[in-house]
């Protein structure tokens, strides 16, 4: 596959593919970069919609996945059938797909989770290879991934735990880490914007929390340490209506030219407020389509069949 | 993975000595098998009961296997003992012996270092406990009176007045451990000069009374089972001299409230602090005691509540004074009493090598009715966190009457090459609380008994210990709760991290609800963390419930970090290290902020990080990790 090409789309390559995908249109009003472009190399008859050549000014490429495959490190069941994925600084991906399509392994496999292996393919993020980073190298590089069932951490306390991240990035970046008093004015706004109670900070990590008030406590870990890039893995389940509202406003608060998002989700209803510029669809390891947010739709009508290539 | 290191064991009558030991004294024993013996100790067994058999003769010495370790000859040898023995009189009927030749294996033998300890001086109790009816016929009166259970010679005897006569009675002196009666001597010798008041004489005379038949615990004890005590037999055991203490003690900032400082066992006044007590409250030596009525009540308890072990009587024997804690009814004291026990070489002076300078404190506690007292109780050495040897052997009895409440905090951080047995005894009247923080992290072999008697309904007592084994240490809890009226509840949490390869900890924690206690609420929960391959651990929890109308829970849970855990600390930034390390600390956690002062806590959270901290630089040049 041509390493030169700029596509900001998850090129989808099915190897042994037969059926031929719909055409791909793009909504214009959801492009946030100048010129998506999508391109699929073996397919030459599908709808090109943009031009190949990177206009001058094009946001940088934050992530890039090609090939990717991954198997469970103890039963090496293969996961992840080759995954091709570029995310563009600013933009907002998201991963739908049946249970057990892969969506959640993917978003594990880009942090480092030591339970899935990588077999093969690349991912680079900002121009590093991921694949060479430990867990935590990723992070400190400005990833951050929203867990699906968030663990409980009995005996560190929540600002504790705040307190430490932050100022391993304070590390990371040369900084002078900061005392629990100064971090506390950094930290008191974040809550506001989760709309979190002061005392959840010392309780300690997720120990006690409703599923809500999980969720709501990694959205908080991301408005604190912030990120390049964040995975936000089925950030929506479990939520009740006020909780769901106020994760996506929260989300759409940390969204900048600079930040980009990837989510992982089921329904429709959470791209009403997370607006997505493009839409994968996920089935048995690999990105089967991908398009804009009438693809969700489609799922929401018609379900997976619809999709389906296989 | 790690289950084959873990023994959940049932006790084990049938397999070790110990059902001998646990008999009453009307079970007949007639065999006693004894296996790898040194043909030292054989000798010794020769000469000492020349009464048994004859004179030795070389033919008596079996064969000699060479393959031994270099310290000892070893034998593999089956002993068997056949002995009538008058109950009353402890006249021998009739013996024989066989000796078998080498290579018999004996059912008794089993591996691990204690067994090269085993001391052929211990079959004189296993002699005395092998009584036959024949023995009982031949009884004729006898200058000594005894009342059943004749085991021990009914009188209490001064000790040194007794050891005179075993010299001239061989037979005799085959009921004690000599090694035992060695160390009671000089523990003797080392307080006869001392002042004493009636409890404390009673309490000395109480405890050789009990030592003339107790013996040396071996692996073949139950209670010991898992707790090799070599390190201090195998040294030369010598009390410290009482010397008046020179501590350099900044006192204002040692002690946040009343605190009193014991020096070896004995109270160093100058460091203490004791003013501002509430009326009502006597904290001091037994021989300062300053009313009839407070000395009578500590001499109803001094001793009375029993149940130890040879290191309970060793404590009793060799105590140079008696701290006293006395609140009296009503009386509710504040700020908690801080007990600081330094032991070792600072107070006594230049010790030799192989020497192992021991030090008894003992402690009473007697809260009257509706009395509230906190008291803080912390273990060092005398050098400061150093690696001194020396024995601490301590013991604290505490009786909390009705609706009273003592919350207990015991701190542990002897010296590393320290051995640090303790002793706590506990009876709560009705509707009393005992609350017990237990942390422990200091010592080479650190031991602490724990009983806890309930005596009246509606009591409520909570145990929590941590421990942590980061060095070549042993830490071992054996917690007892008997529940004998209704209404009681207890929490047990028992916590502990091993870290190091030849790191052990035990725990033994049992509670029995016996048949009057109905609608008791007893749980009790044990959790390890095992960090590297061959750290062990021995848990033994066991209830024991009788009465049928109970809430009763055990649990014990043995693991490494869990991988979930460390991820989620890298998936935010945090590396390995520090993920292992808030994760180690914050295990113990849960058991360090049950301390309920928070200078106390911040204390001992310094002190448990710095330790974490220190292994972690040490793991980091090299030593294993369990991945």
């Amino acid at each position: 596959m041509a390493s030169f090409f700029p596509n900001p789309f998850s090129s989808f390559a099915p190897t042994t593919s037969t059926s031929t995908p719909s055409p791909i249109s793009l909504h214009p009003s959801l492009r946030l970069s100048p010129s998506p472009r999508f391109r699929n190399p073996r397919r030459q008859s599908l709808t090109v919609k943009a031009s190949l050549t990177s206009t001058p000014g094009s946001p940088n490429v934050l992530l890039e996945v090609k090939n990717l495959t991954a198997v469970i490190a103890e039963s090496k069941q293969e996961i992840l059938k080759s995954i091709d994925l570029v995310v563009h600084e600013g933009e907002v991906h998201a991963i739908m797909g049946k249970n057990g399509s892969g969506k959640s392994t993917f978003s594990k496999v880009l942090v480092g989770h030591p339970d899935y292996e990588v077999t093969g393919g690349s991912m680079m993020f900002k121009g590093e290879n991921l694949l060479e980073m430990e867990p935590e190298d990723r992070s400190l590089a400005g990833m951050f991934m929203t867990f699906q069932a968030p663990v409980e951490i009995p005996g560190v306390s929540n600002i504790d735990f705040l307190h430490m991240a932050w100022n391993a990035r304070r590390r990371k970046q040369g900084l002078p880490e900061l005392g629990p008093i100064e971090f506390y004015s950094i930290l008191y706004p974040k809550l506001e914007a989760v709309k979190m109670d002061a005392t959840f900070l010392n309780r300690n990590v997720n120990e006690g929390f409703s599923g809500g008030e999980r969720k709501r406590n990694e959205i908080l870990q991301l408005a604190v340490l912030g990120a390049d890039l964040a995975i936000l893995d089925e950030i929506d389940s479990g939520l009740d209506v006020d909780a769901f509202q106020d994760v996506a406003k929260a989300v759409n608060a940390l969204l900048s030219p600079n930040n980009s998002v990837l989510l992982v989700t089921h329904y429709r209803r959470l791209l009403d407020f997370i607006k997505p510029m493009y839409v994968h669809v996920m089935e048995d390891g690999k990105i089967v389509k991908t398009g804009d947010i009438s693809i969700a739709d489609q799922l929401e009508k018609e379900g997976y069949k619809a999709i389906s290539v296989v | 993975m790690y289950d084959d290191r873990v023994n959940m064991s049932q006790p084990n009558s049938a397999y070790g000595l110990h059902g001998l030991y646990g008999s009453s004294a009307s079970q007949y024993v007639r065999d006693v098998y004894i296996g790898f013996i040194t043909s030292r100790h054989v000798r010794d067994v020769c000469m000492s009961c020349t009464r048994l058999h004859g004179s030795p003769t070389s033919t008596d010495v079996p064969d000699i296997c060479m393959k031994s370790p270099p310290r000892h000859t070893w034998v593999t040898f089956a002993w068997v003992v056949h002995v009538d023995m008058c109950a009353h009189c402890l006249h021998w009927l009739s013996t024989s012996r066989y000796a078998s030749g080498a290579g018999r294996p004996s059912p008794y033998a089993r591996g691990g270092d204690g067994e090269k300890n085993f001391s052929f001086r211990s079959l004189p109790l296993l002699l005395s406990l092998s009584l036959s009816p024949n023995g009982l016929l031949h009884h004729i009166p006898n200058p000594i009176p005894t009342s059943p259970p004749p085991l021990l010679p009914p009188k209490p005897k001064p000790l040194l007045r007794l050891r005179l006569r075993l010299s001239s009675h061989p037979p005799r002196a085959s009921l004690s451990d000599p090694l035992v009666l060695q160390i009671a001597e000089t523990l003797e010798d080392s307080t006869s000069h001392l002042p004493t008041s009636p409890p404390l004489q009673k309490l000395r005379d109480s405890s050789s009374q009990s030592l003339l038949s107790s013996s040396w615990p071996s692996r073949k004890d139950e209670p010991f089972r898992f707790t090799d005590t070599s390190f201090i037999k195998n040294s030369q055991i010598q009390p410290i001299p009482f010397k008046p203490p020179h501590f350099d003690l900044p006192i204002d900032t040692q002690f946040p409230n009343f605190g009193l400082l014991l020096v070896n066992g004995r109270i160093a006044g100058s460091a203490s602090r004791m003013e501002g007590l509430p009326e009502g409250v006597f904290v001091g030596s037994v021989l300062d005691i300053p009313s009839e009525g407070i000395l009578k009540r500590v001499s109803e308890v001094l001793g009375e509540f029993g149940g130890g072990d040879v290191f309970w009587s060793l404590n009793g024997i060799g105590a140079p004074d008696v701290v006293v804690v006395y609140v009296s009814e009503g009386c509710r004291v504040e700020s908690p009493l801080h007990l600081r026990f330094l032991c070792g070489g600072s107070g006594g002076g230049g010790f030799g090598e192989g020497v192992m300078p021991v030090a008894n404190p003992r402690v009473v506690v007697v809260v009257e009715r509706g009395g509230e007292v906190g008291i803080v109780e912390e273990h060092c050495g005398g050098d400061g966190d150093g690696d001194e040897c020396y024995w601490a052997n301590s013991a604290v009895e505490i009786l909390v009457c009705e609706g009273a409440k003592v919350t207990h905090c015991y701190v542990q951080r002897e010296s590393a090459n320290a051995a640090h047995i303790k002793w706590t005894v506990v009876q709560q009247e009705s509707s009393s609380v005992y609350n017990l923080v237990e942390i422990g992290t200091g010592g080479k072999l650190s031991r602490h008994n724990l009983h806890v008697q309930q005596v009246g309904p509606d009591t409520a007592t909570e145990l929590s210990t941590f421990h942590l084994c980061l060095r070549d240490q042993t830490q071992d809890l054996h917690s007892r709760l008997v529940l004998d009226h209704p209404r009681g509840y207890s929490k047990q949490l028992h916590k502990c991290i091993v870290a190091h390869e030849a790191g052990q900890a035990v725990f033994d924690g049992n509670v029995r609800v016996n048949r009057f206690a109905q609608e008791t609420d007893a749980g009790q929960l044990t959790r390890t963390l095992l960090l590297v391959p061959k750290a062990t651990v021995n848990v033994k929890p066991n209830l024991q419930i009788v009465a049928d109308n109970v809430k009763c829970s055990h649990g014990a849970a043995i693991s490494n970090l869990e991988k979930d855990l460390l991820f989620y600390f890298q998936a935010r930034g945090l590396d390995l290290e520090t993920a292992r390390r808030a994760l180690v600390f914050s295990f113990g956690a849960e058991v360090i902020e049950k301390l309920p002062y928070s200078s106390l806590r911040k204390d001992v959270e310094t002190h448990i990080k710095n330790l974490i901290r220190s292994f972690d630089s040490q793991r980091q040049k090299g030593a294993p990790v369990l991945e």
